[in-house]
């Protein structure tokens, strides 16, 4: 009677179980029998593997870019054995946004946008630049950048503030000024491209109605389907941190939102300030926290930030959200295999702190902009720290 | 359509071995192989479901009464009423006992589940074959599917370096 059962069940059944196990459990199936072997390399089950471990919009970028010819198989293999990354300073022509920490910066319909943060004598800025640089690694040209300033001061300057892409809008909320004071005002800023290498963003002041959080600045943030986002503590009016959840709700195509107040259950976080937050449910498009950007194959990039002497770091770590999840649910074997350190290739962009990252549509490619870095070079400068101003692009190195 | 208690449907699901059973048509739809042939119209009757055996089956609808969301006299969810967490919680005692079967139920029930597409069904009963294939050698996976190996001693050593990624 229990002779052979898996011998009773269809290839349909047998993928349906296969395509609820570990990509590794996958791999043992395969191995133990060439009938198995088969069944486990048919390429609809990998690529069921992929849209489950990595999101369904992962898989269809990979598809754009990576698939002529390759199976998915080997598509998963590459992203699970990443261990390097590629990067380079990029090339500017004419202005360069000053030196500066604690701004913002996104990938907008092609179009990298600084905006904020504080610099030097820790003074807070108001401008906002923009430089083009297309949506996906590969479309872009290898000559250098030119950025371009936009109008600037409104809204007023600030540094520690959130500013995430939703769709093709960026929705910016509180932050610092150099006078101390704490904000909670919300904008959203249309991306308006007049020409095609001139674009401008329109802002607007976001209709909240009564409720909003209280002041703060160097708060975590991200963003939902496209639809919500939620922000995370930061610092309040009194220097205090915060640990209070905050949504507010776009479902309102960007017109008006409302901020509602998450109620707190279960165990929390400490207040805390300067963390990220991101959003990994569903595993939306690619996105940015300060240092930690969500990448392709549901990865979480960490990068830099300073240890508790304020010392700056320069490695690259790569969270991996599946082996996270598998973890949590049970599977113990996965905790070595949730946090890998990354091998820099090229130029690094070193130590740093307090910088702007986000990720293009290839979900493989991130934007390092400005932050602290160390002085070591430029002895003249005390402290030993200085505000930096370059652009770098860092990219996963895959072999396919 | 036979119909018992107020304004619940019910349909006749028939199993090849000729035994008849009358499910509330909600608990059907709990299949969504069901589900389709009823928005279809196709289920104006009988359901044949072939190959699943009365046991089986039994133990599907079994299943399925135990998950289907309960509704009250008016028709509203009544899961509004009980904490979510406490109906989860019981659910998963239930759970635990319903799969305590020997392997080769065990495996006709993921065949069920895989045909009528009731994916917690599936999802539960293909529990233990993924453990068990997750967390064991090869050769005790092979004793569990019931498979011989067949590979050449060079090929075992190309797929043991192929997968290496996978196990480092």
């Amino acid at each position: 009677m229990d002779a052979a059962p898996v011998g009773h069940l269809g290839y349909d059944q047998v993928l349906s179980i296969l395509r609820l196990l570990p990509a590794e459990a996958v791999l043992s199936f395969a191995a133990t029998c060439r009938a198995f072997r088969d069944w486990a390399s048919s390429d609809v089950l990998w690529e069921a593997l992929c849209r489950r471990d990595w999101g369904a919009r992962a898989a269809a970028a990979a598809l754009a870019d990576w698939r002529c010819g390759v199976p998915w198989r080997r598509l998963y293999a590459e992203v699970a054995r990443v261990s390097a990354l590629q990067a380079r300073r990029l090339q500017v022509k004419g202005t360069s946004p000053r030196p500066r920490a604690s701004h913002s910066i996104n990938l907008v319909a092609g179009w990298l946008v600084v905006f904020g943060g504080g610099c030097e004598g820790g003074r807070h800025l108001d401008d906002i630049w923009a430089t083009y640089v297309g949506n996906r690694a590969g479309t872009r040209s290898s000559n250098s950048l030119t950025w371009q300033q936009l109008a600037s001061g409104t809204p007023s300057g600030r540094f520690g503030h959130s500013c995430i892409l939703v769709g093709d809008a960026l929705v910016l909320f509180g932050g610092i000024n150099d006078r101390g004071l704490r904000l909670n005002d919300t904008w959203i800023g249309q991306i308006i491209c007049e020409e095609p290498c001139r674009m401008r963003i329109s802002w607007r002041l976001l209709e909240i109605g009564p409720l909003a959080p209280s002041p703060r600045g160097a708060h975590a943030a991200c963003c939902i389907d496209d639809k919500f986002i939620v922000i995370h503590g930061g610092i309040g009016v009194h220097g205090s941190r915060l640990g209070d959840t905050w949504l507010l709700d776009l479902s309102d195509g960007l017109r008006s939102g409302s901020w509602r107040r998450m109620r707190n259950t279960g165990p929390l976080p400490s207040a805390r300030s300067g963390h990220t937050l991101t959003w990994i449910g569903e595993l939306p498009s690619p996105r940015a926290g300060h240092s930690a950007t969500f990448l392709f194959g549901g990865k979480i990039l960490v990068y830099g930030g300073e240890d508790k002497e304020r010392r700056r770091m320069d490695d690259f770590w790569i969270l991996d959200i599946p082996a996270l999840l598998q973890f949590e649910s049970g599977n113990r074997k996965m905790a070595k295999r949730m946090w890998k350190k990354l091998r820099i290739d090229g130029q690094s962009p070193n130590c740093r702190s307090f910088h702007g990252a986000c990720v293009d549509t290839s979900g493989y490619c991130v934007y390092v902009f400005g932050g602290m870095v160390d002085a070591l070079l430029h002895p003249a400068e005390s402290l030993g720290l200085r505000f930096d101003g370059q652009l770098y692009q860092v990219e996963l190195v895959l072999h396919l | 359509m036979a119909t018992r208690e107020a304004g619940k449907k019910m349909i006749m699901l028939k199993s090849p071995d000729g035994m008849e059973f009358e499910v509330e048509e909600a608990v059907a739809m709990e299949s969504q192989t069901i589900r389709k042939m009823i928005e279809d119209d196709c289920a104006d009757t009988a359901i044949l479901i072939p190959n699943i055996n009365s046991k089986i089956l039994s133990r599907v609808i079994e299943y399925c009464n135990k998950h289907v969301p309960t509704t009250g006299a008016t028709g509203a969810a009544a899961s509004d009423t009980v904490a979510p967490a406490a109906l989860a919680e019981d659910l998963k005692i239930w759970d635990a006992e319903f799969i305590k079967v020997n392997r080769a139920t065990r495996f006709n029930l993921i065949q069920a589940a895989s045909y009528l597409n009731i994916k917690g069904l599936l999802d539960l009963t293909s529990q233990t074959t993924i453990d068990t294939i997750s967390d064991n050698s090869l050769e005790e996976i092979r004793s569990f599917l019931s498979t011989k190996n067949d590979y050449l001693p060079e090929e075992e050593q190309t797929i043991r370096r192929e997968n290496q990624w996978a196990f480092q």
